[in-house]
């Protein structure tokens, strides 16, 4: 296994332009008894999807909470929209973010119109036409109270709720999980609209790498509360493959072009960096899966203690 | 894009508070439309009833004990963690709390004070005692709110299962109010509504000792609960 550790390779902008940047978190550090987030650093440009992918358990929602202000971070810095949230997200900065949790926290006795009623109250720039439109445009029934409805009709209604104020920043927090792949791709053409806007920016925490592919500029690795990466999906995508030779031919591969390898009663498998292979070696295409995988799954024969950072 | 300014302090109380406690009163009315019309019943029923007692102390307790209700139900569907994303502070969802009980107390208590009134002089042909019976629900409500004082703190901290077992002490407490004063009033050997009797005049200081220290209790109670909720990991 690849022992080499290159430091984290963060290709977002980093401008000091405050309003480049749609969230900016720097140093983020989070501690449980049993678990730690540690010193996360992402920004996500303004007007750009990024995808935040780990394994179940990574921290991927501790670090969402965070951001939130639901959990209480130790350390470290978050800066929405430009503006920093260490007292707290001051309530005008909130008419600005929608949230979308992994579960549909509304209580299930109300109906749309009770929904409705509600958010206008709580937004001063709840669109009640917008609402309804979404909610006519996702077939979700207004007679019908929450508990009567299914998984994706919540996430839906939850997904209509965040878009139906002034949202410039969305933040869903593993929100097509348990969907079904056509809700799925009904829920990404609508982010697809949404960030049509240039003001308009996704943070969006999945493990179904399969979405993130679709519409995620940039995608963070976190595994075990560490980021291993934060790149450019396409520059990612397009300078990873996999390598599948022999033991014997694999010894002539440079270590350093190595970032996850597996043992097969074939050969090995190895998630390479495309350019530092020789050109007669085939590398295939590796997807965002292939890469989570390679980079926190351990070789069993070869275990060893390490992170392989980019 | 429509230009966000601060919320100024007239906004936060009657904008966030609105859409927190409409949140509740929706939900409440949603899952307890028996309890309400059951109290209602009581209600009525205690204006044919010559005595103040529980008829009078019952509807109030439950209506000053309906944010426990409304948090427990928030707890079912995990509403805080969703609903500090919204543009209100963790302490106004503390504060709505309290403002649920007490309004909830206090519209219940006019309701009866009206129903003791009325009904005595429409079905009786008496005259209840104005005095005592607004002293005697002054006491109610004060009790009732202070048992709120002692469970919503607790409730927000541990949770409302356990808030529910302090909530058996404070209906004691809230029980002892009428008791308190029966006890005075049989210790004077006066006629408790004798008008002109020293005990009467008293009658007024007794229930305003207690909205006194409702009042105190009160503010004493939404500090200690903002804390521990500015505390408390949504997680």
């Amino acid at each position: 296994m690849n022992t080499t550790i290159h430091p984290v390779e963060n290709t977002a902008a980093t401008g000091t332009g405050s309003a480049r940047n749609a969230l900016e978190i720097k140093g983020l550090v989070k501690n449980y008894p049993t678990f730690c987030l540690d010193h996360i650093d992402l920004t996500l440009p303004m007007g750009c999807v990024m995808g935040f992918i780990g394994e179940n358990g990574a921290g991927k929602s501790t670090t969402i909470l965070s951001i939130l202000g639901a959990v209480n971070r130790d350390s470290g810095t978050v800066r929405i929209l430009g503006q920093d949230t260490a007292q707290g997200i001051p309530l005008p900065l909130k008419e600005q973010i929608g949230v979308v949790l992994d579960e549909c926290c509304l209580p299930e006795t109300l109906n749309l119109k009770d929904i409705n009623s509600i958010m206008q109250a709580a937004y001063r720039t709840w669109n009640c036409k917008t609402f309804f439109r979404y909610v006519h445009r996702f077939f979700l029934d207004e007679t019908k109270r929450i508990k009567d409805y299914s998984r994706g009709m919540k996430m839906k209604l939850s997904i209509a709720c965040a878009l139906s104020h002034d949202s410039r920043l969305l933040i869903l927090d593993e929100a097509t999980s348990g969907l079904d792949p056509v809700t799925r791709d009904e829920l990404l053409d609508l982010f697809y609209e949404f960030i049509q806007d240039e003001q308009h920016s996704i943070f969006m925490s999945s493990h179904i790498t399969s979405d993130l592919e679709k519409i995620c500029d940039y995608v963070t690795y976190i595994h075990k509360g560490k980021l291993l990466l934060c790149q450019e999906k396409d520059r990612l995508l397009g300078r990873m493959g996999i390598l599948k030779c022999s033991e014997a031919l694999f010894r002539d591969i440079d270590p350093a072009a190595v970032h996850g390898k597996r043992t097969t009663a074939f050969g090995v498998e190895a998630l390479v960096e495309r350019q530092k292979i020789p050109a007669s070696f085939t590398v295939e295409h590796a997807s965002l899966d292939d890469i989570l995988i390679y980079l926190v799954k351990e070789d069993p024969l070869h275990a060893k203690n390490h992170i392989t950072h980019f | 894009m429509q230009k966000i300014t601060s919320h100024t302090f007239k906004e936060r109380l009657v904008t966030d508070m609105k859409a927190l406690l409409l949140k509740d009163i929706k939900v409440l009315a949603g899952n307890m439309k028996l309890y309400f019309i059951l109290i209602l019943l009581y209600i009525l029923l205690g204006g044919f009833v010559p005595d103040l007692g529980i008829f009078q102390l019952y509807p109030i307790l439950l209506f000053s004990l309906f944010p426990v209700t409304a948090l427990s139900y928030d707890e079912r569907c995990h509403w805080t963690r969703f609903g500090i994303t919204l543009p209100v502070s963790r302490s106004e969802l503390v504060l709505s709390k309290y403002i649920l009980g007490i309004a909830g107390a206090v519209f219940i208590a006019l309701f009866t004070l009206a129903v003791n009134l009325l009904f005595p002089i429409l079905f009786q042909n008496t005259v209840t005692d104005f005095r005592l019976l607004s002293c005697y629900l002054l006491a109610i409500v004060s009790s009732s709110i202070i048992s709120l004082d002692v469970i919503l703190p607790v409730s927000f901290h541990f949770g409302t299962e356990k808030g529910r077992m302090i909530y058996l002490g404070a209906v004691v407490l809230l029980c002892a109010a009428p008791a308190i004063m029966d006890s005075i009033f049989d210790s004077m050997q006066l006629p408790t509504g004798a008008a002109g009797s020293p005990l009467y005049s008293g009658l007024s200081t007794i229930a305003a000792i207690f909205v006194l220290l409702a009042v105190l209790l009160t503010m004493l109670s939404i500090n200690i609960c903002i804390r521990i909720f500015d505390r408390k990991e949504l997680a």
